[in-house]
């Protein structure tokens, strides 16, 4: 029997690629281009049932979301150490002053307003923390959001 | 120690299987380089992307990946290694003018090799645009690497796993599957793929994978202050629960025992490789064409057998042979052909056709392709 699949939402292939900085909880955007380039699939069904930790979303001038990508610890405050060893334990390190960039790539699709970068609060155990807005960004040539205009 | 300290030299695109505009595209960056030694880095390039290709999953999804390499000499060679460093570990106090400024001893541990990421990012940005992730060579034979924005080896043979388990963070958003100095997670379900909390056997994260005989939870950790140093209670290759994740020892659960996102030198476990294949598979050649064409005839003798071969075509090509005898034969079948192929190297296939003639008159016989996928 042949495997049927259904066919997949296509995505374009130019996106929009951001760039942050971060040093403590400041979060500034850096850089905004817009690329010829295929984005990573949305991952709306991985935050349908996770709600802890990274993700970032493209939404419409009404806040809705158009598409959602889990990241993993954009905003660090540790170093990964590993060990030549093979199979030898990972651990980390502090930051003594957590700074660092991170970048985001989402589909230019029609409708696509705003980046907002989602997380938990900084501090200890924060993979375990609820997570909310850490950065808006309105993309280059979209007027101000309906619940931001006067 | 900065930019100023070396200079771009070229762009060289290793792995060409298409517009970058739809590939994953890597940049391989080369730190610490001096001008002399950039044929070392063509060879250490060379030796990240062998060893990508024999990683699954990347090596059945080939396809979706092009590759660079960005040639930077640098005024000085190798990396800092400062002679003291906060973990004890002593450095050969080397201190070099180098295009990143990479430096062993970041955060006093010798074995964090790094340097300037948001310059490694932009210079990767400005030779290849479309660049999905970057990989910085340094070159150091010591042990060392890092993760972020970009991801950073050493030529050390052991470290180039370093960059593999950190592309695993930044472009597929795999969490770490062990723990280190946190005891018990007791938040939400975590959005990364490749962790849970459910053990349900109906709702868990993978629980399509998992088989109805397997215990679950797999494996607890019975000491949640500490990570379990246990062997598996199961064969390796089970998917399971087993405890231990984004650095907590309980509460979270990965998928097998044995995983590259646990530990460096295993294999990705089926669901970090299901994860990443779903990535990579948006980016594979579309279905194009066909186009056709006769890429040999002959003439063969009354049950003859010959065998042709044809080199050099593209492994990602889709390429359907069918051999067909241009002299008319009935009734009955005038030829049978078989094709063997052979893997010839990373990128090519050589097909082996062979044909016979099976009946007692002299056949001319051609041999056919369409390529179903090339773009």
């Amino acid at each position: 029997m042949v495997e049927q699949r259904p066919p997949e939402k296509p995505i374009p292939n130019r996106s929009w690629r951001l760039t942050f900085k971060y040093e403590g909880d400041a979060v500034t955007l850096v850089e905004q281009e817009s690329v010829a380039m295929l984005a990573p699939p949305d991952d709306a069904a991985l935050l349908e049932r996770g709600q802890a930790g990274f993700h970032v979303e493209l939404q419409d001038a009404d806040g809705k979301p158009l598409y959602r990508r889990v990241l993993h610890a954009p905003i660090r405050d540790s170093y990964e150490v590993f060990s030549p060893e093979p199979g030898a334990a990972i651990s980390h390190v502090p930051m003594d002053r957590p700074h660092g960039f991170f970048k985001v790539i989402v589909p230019d699709v029609a409708g696509g307003h705003s980046v907002v970068v989602v997380g938990p609060p900084s501090g200890i155990g924060r993979a375990a923390a609820v997570s909310g807005p850490i950065i808006r960004v309105q993309l280059h040539g979209k007027p101000p959001r309906k619940d931001e205009q006067r | 120690m900065s930019a100023a300290d070396g200079v771009v030299v070229g762009t060289t695109k290793l792995v060409d299987h298409g517009p970058d505009s739809a590939r994953w595209t890597l940049v391989l960056l080369a730190e610490g380089y001096q001008q002399a030694e950039l044929a070392k880095f063509h060879t250490d390039a060379d030796a990240f992307v062998t060893r990508l290709f024999s990683t699954p999953p990347y090596t059945e999804l080939w396809c979706a990946l092009n590759i660079y390499r960005v040639d930077i000499a640098s005024n000085g060679s190798g990396a800092d290694d400062p002679a003291a460093c906060a973990d004890g570990a002593v450095g050969t106090g080397t201190m070099v003018s180098t295009f990143f400024d990479s430096t062993f001893c970041v955060a006093g541990t010798r074995r964090l090799l790094a340097g300037d990421e948001h310059l490694a990012d932009t210079t990767a940005k400005a030779a290849v645009p479309e660049v999905d992730a970057t990989v910085v060579i340094v070159n150091a034979a010591e042990y060392g690497g890092a993760g972020g924005l970009v991801a950073w080896t050493s030529t050390n043979a052991a470290a180039g796993e370093i960059a593999v388990h950190e592309l695993g963070h930044s472009a597929f958003a795999l969490g770490d599957e062990y723990g280190d100095t946190l005891n018990t997670y007791a938040g939400a379900e975590p959005n990364q793929p490749n962790l849970t909390i459910d053990t349900s056997r109906a709702t868990t994260r993978w629980a399509g994978l998992i088989r109805a005989t397997t215990a679950l939870p797999t494996m607890d950790n019975p000491d949640c202050t500490t990570e379990d140093s246990r062997p598996s209670p199961v064969p390796a290759g089970t998917i399971g629960l087993f405890a231990g994740g984004n650095r907590y020892h309980c509460g979270l659960y990965h998928a097998e025992y044995r995983c590259r996102m646990r530990a460096l030198g295993n294999p990705f476990c089926a669901v970090c490789a299901g994860t990443i294949k779903a990535t990579l598979r948006t980016h594979l050649p579309m279905a194009s064409g066909p186009v056709r064409g006769v890429q040999f005839t002959g003439t063969l003798a009354p049950r003859q057998t010959h065998q042709w071969f044809t080199h050099d075509w593209p492994a990602c090509w889709h390429v359907i042979w069918t051999v067909s005898t241009t002299t008319p034969v009935t009734p009955g079948p005038g030829i049978d052909w078989h094709v063997r192929v052979e893997r010839a190297n990373r990128e090519t296939i050589t097909y082996w056709i062979e044909v016979t003639n099976l009946t007692s008159t002299s056949l001319d016989v051609e041999a056919r392709y369409a390529i179903a996928a090339r773009e």
